[in-house]
Parts: structure tokens; C-alpha cells; sequence
């Protein structure tokens, strides 16, 4: 029968995952993209991206943004939210957050290379997201109950 | 152990110092070229991870060559991770005295950081 989750375990799994992919809408087409996150404990998460790249373009156009976290036997998160890029005086504590998280993950090759040096870090956009729609569902029971959502559903 | 890392790319050079302080391991990390080979001198460390593309006014093969014909720093070893990694640039690093060219786009971080960790033990 599949688990029901409180929020906290739920932050607890999304504190252990350190990567997700987010949806965004790109002009008139969808854009997926795979980026490192950190979280707080009040559910906001943080990601960073070139200041060019399609996704910071997408979401400064539009913020609306979907993303999904996985993992094997354990969980899928699915959530939406609102994103937007943090001011400078707030970027660089944020950016050791995601560094730090980064950390963790062995084998994380993100895409972040550029061809030429920039000024304190500021050709990156350091973005955050509120979500207001999240839901968990345990990967690790084979079965479902007939008629019951396997699905925990949160709003923000 | 302790490790200079010179990046310009300031999300990088975090990156790579949490990757380090993870491994328990020291570092120092400088976003220019600028005082490279001083600190070299200064803090003496065990290997340096040195990036060429920075910003004026020196340029990663200008500080490689420094730290290579100064007898207080020619013996620390200098691993250069870059994006140049053509031939040319990589005998170029080679002929002065680098131990070893990664590219930035063929290792992950924890590679990288492994890879100079072990470096340093030699």
C-alpha cells in the first residue's frame, strides 16, 4: 500500500536529492533543464544558471516553472512554484548553499562552463523558487490500493 | 594537504572547494591570476589547480611560468583544468612544467578533485 508522507519527510528526501529536472516555457515551446538545487527548510530551493542561458531567459519572460526530483525505491516529487533571480547582495551566500549541495552529488556534470571569465561571479543567475503545488509519491511499494490516489498532495 | 585553486569562474572555484573541504583537505582559492605565484610562495601548498583562461593581467600559462622559474615555487606541482585543451595548448602547458592538463568538460568535480588528490600524494 503506498505510504502517506508528512512535509517533513518529504523535506527530508529533498535535503538527501540534490538534483532535479524543471520545466519551463521557453516563448511558445516547452524547455527542460537538469540543475543542481539547494533547499530551506520553509521549502524554497535554489538553483543557478548562466545569466544567458535558455532557462534564466524563459523564466525572467515567464516565471512559471514545473520540476520533478526522483529516486530509485524512495520517492517522486512532483511541484510547481514561482521562480525569480536574487539580487547580488544575496547571491553569494546562496551560490556556497548550492556549491555545498553540489558537493554531494558524485558524478554531477552540469553544463556551467563559459568560454571567458566574468566579474565576481555575477554571469550567473541565482535563482529561487516558491513552490505552490507539490506532490509525493513512495517509490518503494509495489502495489496500489484500488481507488486511492498513491499520491501526497501539498499546497504552499 | 593543501590545494590553490585558481578559477575565475567564481561558482566553480565554490564548487571545487566544497569538493575539497569535503575531502577534508585544505584549500585556497583565488578568482584571478593576479596573486597566484605570490600565494604559492607564501602559503606553499601541496598542489595547484590552475585554470588559463583569467582575466588580465595574467593569463594561466603567464602564471604557470612563473611559478616554474621561481626556485620557491618550482617544485609545487601544477595541474592545469581548463576548456583549452587542444593539442597545442596542452604540449604548451606540458613544455612548462604542468603535471597534467584536464579538460573542465571530460571530468566531473569529485573526478577532478580525486585526480589532484592523488596527484598530490605522488
Amino acid at each position: 500500500m503506498a505510504i502517506h508522507f508528512t512535509k517533513e519527510q518529504v523535506l527530508e528526501f529533498l535535503k538527501n536529492n540534490q538534483i532535479m529536472s524543471i520545466a519551463t516555457i521557453n516563448g511558445k515551446k516547452p524547455l527542460s533543464s537538469v540543475v543542481a538545487y539547494a533547499i530551506n527548510d520553509d521549502f524554497t530551493f535554489y538553483f543557478i544558471s548562466h545569466q544567458t542561458s535558455y532557462k534564466t531567459k524563459a523564466l525572467i519572460t515567464n516565471p512559471l516553472v514545473g520540476f520533478s526530483i526522483w529516486e530509485k525505491s524512495k520517492m517522486l516529487i512532483q511541484a510547481d512554484g514561482i521562480a525569480h533571480v536574487l539580487p547580488d547582495d544575496g547571491a553569494d551566500e546562496i551560490m556556497d548553499k548550492i556549491a555545498h549541495a553540489m558537493a554531494e552529488v558524485k558524478d554531477f556534470w552540469p553544463p556551467l562552463f563559459r568560454a571567458r571569465g566574468g566579474k565576481e561571479g555575477r554571469d550567473y543567475a541565482v535563482f529561487e523558487i516558491r513552490p505552490t503545488w507539490m506532490r509525493a509519491l513512495d517509490l518503494s511499494s509495489l502495489h496500489i490500493k484500488e481507488g486511492e490516489l498513491p499520491f501526497t498532495e501539498f499546497t504552499f | 594537504m593543501k590545494v590553490l585553486i585558481v578559477e575565475d569562474d567564481v561558482f566553480l572555484a565554490k564548487v571545487y572547494n566544497a569538493q575539497f573541504k569535503k575531502a577534508g583537505i585544505e584549500t585556497i582559492v583565488l578568482n584571478n591570476g593576479e596573486k597566484a605565484h605570490a600565494m604559492a610562495k607564501s602559503e606553499n601548498p601541496d598542489i595547484i589547480m590552475l585554470d588559463l583562461m583569467l582575466p588580465p593581467p595574467k593569463n594561466g600559462f603567464e602564471i604557470l611560468e612563473e611559478l616554474k622559474k621561481d626556485p620557491k615555487t618550482k617544485n609545487i606541482p601544477v595541474v592545469i583544468l581548463s576548456m583549452l585543451g587542444s593539442n597545442e595548448d596542452v604540449a604548451k602547458t606540458e613544455k612548462l612544467g604542468a603535471i597534467r592538463h584536464i579538460p573542465k568538460t571530460g571530468a566531473s568535480f569529485h573526478e577532478v578533485v580525486e585526480r589532484i588528490t592523488e596527484l598530490a600524494k605522488k
